[in-house]
Parts: C-alpha cells; structure tokens; sequence
C-alpha cells in the first residue's frame, strides 16, 4: 500500500539540522562557508533517506536534490583556486542567489511575450472566423504511388554514394560535424514543399555526410513524420512531409 | 475591348487560394501599381459596407476575399471546411517569443520561458507557423527559428510589422484566458 505523503529531507550535521533550503540560504547569507560543509556527511544522510523514501512507496521530494547539487557545487567552487575570467563564476553567483529571485526575474522578462501571446489569441479568435477561397481537398485525382520498399532507398542511396566521389575534402582533414539532428532538420524542412531524394544530397558530398542524411530520413520514415514515393521501377524518389 | 481594371483585379482575386501582392496584380493588369492600390482601395471600402458576404483584407503581404465573420457558424456548417484548430497557451507564448526575437534559438526560448518547448516548437513547426531559417554562429551551432508566412495569415497580420511593439504591451497589461477569450487586467 502505498501512502502519498511526502516527506522533506532533513540534514543533520554538527552544526545545523535541518531542511536543505535553509542551509543553502546560510550560505547565501555568509553565515555558511561553502568550504566548510561536511558534503560527504550530508550526502550519506541523503542516501539514506531515499532508501527510506523507497522502502515506504512516498513522493519524493524533489527539490531537496536540486539544492543539495547546489550545495555540492558551491563547495567545488570554493574548494577550487579561482582563476581570472572564469565563465561559471557567473554560475556560482547566481546559484547563490535567491531562486525566487530568479524566478522573478524571468517572469518579469517574459511578461511582455504573455501579453503578446494574449493579444495572437484575440488575432487568432477574430480571424478564425473569416474564411478565405478553400483549398482543393487533399484526396487529388493524381494516381496512388507504388509503395517505395527499403530496397528501392538503398538502392537510391547506392546511386548517390557512387556519383559523388570525395571531392577536394580528401586534402585537408577537417573535422565536418554532421549530427543526424541536423539532417533531420534538414530533411523537415525541404520536405516540407516536397523534394527529390537525391536533392537531398546535393551539398554535402562527403561520404559521412550522405550516410548521416540517409540515417536522418530512416528517422523520419520510421517517425511517420515523411512519405516517400517512386511513380516508377528505379524512377526519382520523392520526399514529402506526411 | 479590354474590360475595367475593376472585374480584373476582382476576377483575380476570386480565383487564387492565396493574397495576392498590389506588385503581382500591377504585373499581371500592367497597370501602375499605384492604381492598383487605389483600385483595392476602393473595393475595400465597397465591400466593408453591409450586405456583402465576402470581405477584402490585406494580409500576409497581399490581399484576399474572406468571409465575413458572422457567417461562420454557415461556413462551418458546409462540409468542405474543418473547423481550425485554435493554439494552446504555451504555442502562442512559444510563437510570441519567436515572432518578436526571430531568429531565435530553442535555448534562448527555453531561457524566456523557463519550460522546455521541444513539444510545442514540433507542433509549430508542423503547423508550418514557424520554420528553420539557418544556424546561429555559437557554440554547437543551434538550429534558429523565424515565423512563416502562413503564421501572417493564421493571426491576419498584413506583415510583422503589423505587431505591437513590445513596449505597447506594457501599457495595457492583457490576460490571456483559456477558454479563448482575454480580459484586459485593470
């Protein structure tokens, strides 16, 4: 049986017992050198008490770990010698800083955009209701293309592969950095008002970079996200949005 | 004989599915694109009277018959038209944030928003709302996203510049509702 209670976790160090949010503020304040925490101590005590969590089925609380990363952080920090222009001294600080402040902070930067999304709302609800020359429906008389097979796309794949020798890349060794996120992208957005297969491919003709756009389009397929479609035996491929 | 500029520009105008730009129609009656403008805006006038079923706007860089908006609940009714699907909250601030700062990174939306908005940046970018325009020159180099124009003609925008400024929102505070309506906070 399991209770839904929730339980906060309690720190229980030589010199101060209590919830973690409250040891983090004492750091913030300056009553608290980060260097001084028993980290090692604090992080048995955790320990423990998810195994506890767990063994009696409760909610964890989750913002405890969240502030005890916090508190692990601020101690590295400090344990660490400071170097000049350090990017994660901006970190430190703000971690250090109020989260409410933070949160503050960022409602008030967003504020502008909330409003503006209320006035699209009012944009979207008025122009909603007028209606412009309606598109022809999706169901065209064109004939049905024949299914394309993984077959038929190796088989395009293979063409590409063998029409594209490594070009003028093979003198200098520069480090390209495909990631099939990107050729996901990519594909989405040409496919978008539909494309050839084989277009594709057509900037980048590095073999990596081909195996990846191929893998990006296995991706898609398999995502139902593309269609893709051959009007005839080893004709073009198309490549649409689905 | 040629007929009036009038018919032709309204023939035109009946036809095509999409606005039509005062510069397409100018090229396709070869008259002074400034007639044009003048024409358009004579039978926007005419339309805008009562009695007429159809009304002509300008949006999305160009102008279009559309409906008036009391007689949608007969539009709807018709068979041949679904019923559009309105945006979430979170997809009108994502969209907002994207209109206003375009182009922008998903991670400089997430900063503003202070929630993930992979979900929501998918729905838009199906929704053809918004689209990839190119690669921020940073670290990891981030895909960045702009508006498209179908975003101009799904909120009847004539062009971003048709927006707010950021600035005008402070002013008038506005409350976004979820059941679609808005409120201006007092």
């Amino acid at each position: 049986m399991a209770l839904a209670a929730r339980t906060v976790f309690t720190a229980r160090l030589p010199f101060f017992e209590g919830p973690l949010d409250l040891l983090l503020q004492r750091v913030r304040n300056e009553e608290c050198a980060p260097a001084d925490l028993p980290l090692a101590l604090l992080t048995q005590q955790y320990l423990e008490y998810l195994d506890l969590i767990q063994l009696l089925d409760l909610d964890l609380e989750g913002a405890s770990l969240a502030t005890a990363a916090t508190l692990i952080y601020l101690k590295s920090r400090a344990l660490l010698p400071e170097t000049e222009g350090d990017m994660a001294s901006d970190d430190a600080e703000m971690a250090i800083r109020d989260p409410q402040e933070e949160l503050a902070k960022r409602l008030l930067a967003s504020r502008p955009y909330r409003a503006a999304a209320a006035y699209l709302q009012t944009q979207e609800a008025e122009w909603s209701l007028m209606f412009p020359r309606a598109c022809p429906s999706p169901s065209s008389d064109s004939p049905p293309a024949p299914q394309v097979s993984l077959f038929d796309l190796l088989g395009a794949l293979k063409t590409v592969l063998e029409k594209k020798p490594v070009t003028a890349a093979a003198l200098e060794v520069t480090l390209d950095r495909y990631t099939v996120e990107d050729k996901i992208a990519m594909i989405l957005d040409r496919a978008r008002g539909g494309t050839s297969f084989d277009q594709l491919f057509v900037e980048d003709h590095t073999r990596l970079a081909v195996i990846t756009t191929f893998l990006a389009l296995l991706e898609l397929l398999r995502q139902g996200r593309v269609r893709v479609e051959q009007a005839k035996p080893f004709g073009p491929i198309q490549v649409s949005q689905a | 004989m040629t007929p009036d500029l009038r018919p032709i520009i309204e023939a035109l105008l009946f036809v095509s599915a999409d606005p039509l730009s005062s510069q397409l129609l100018a090229q396709v009656t070869e008259v002074p694109e400034e007639s044009v403008k003048d024409m358009l805006r004579a039978m926007g006038q005419e339309y805008g009277a009562p009695g007429h079923g159809v009304r002509l706007v300008e949006v999305a860089g160009g102008y279009q018959f559309v409906t008036q908006p009391e007689l949608a609940p007969w539009i709807t009714r018709w068979e041949g038209l679904r019923h559009p699907q309105r945006l979430s909250r979170a997809a009108l601030e994502t969209l907002a944030i994207v209109a206003y700062r375009q182009p922008i990174t998903k991670p400089e939306v997430e900063g503003l928003r202070g929630v993930d908005t992979t979900g929501v940046l998918y729905t838009l970018l199906d929704r053809r709302l918004i689209r990839i325009c190119g690669r921020k020159d940073a670290v990891g180099r981030p895909i960045s996203y702009g508006t498209t124009p179908e975003f101009l003609r799904w909120f009847g925008l004539r062009d971003l510049e048709a927006l707010p400024t950021l600035n005008e929102y402070e002013e008038t505070p506005v409350v976004t509702q979820p059941d679609g309506g808005s409120a201006h906070a007092t």
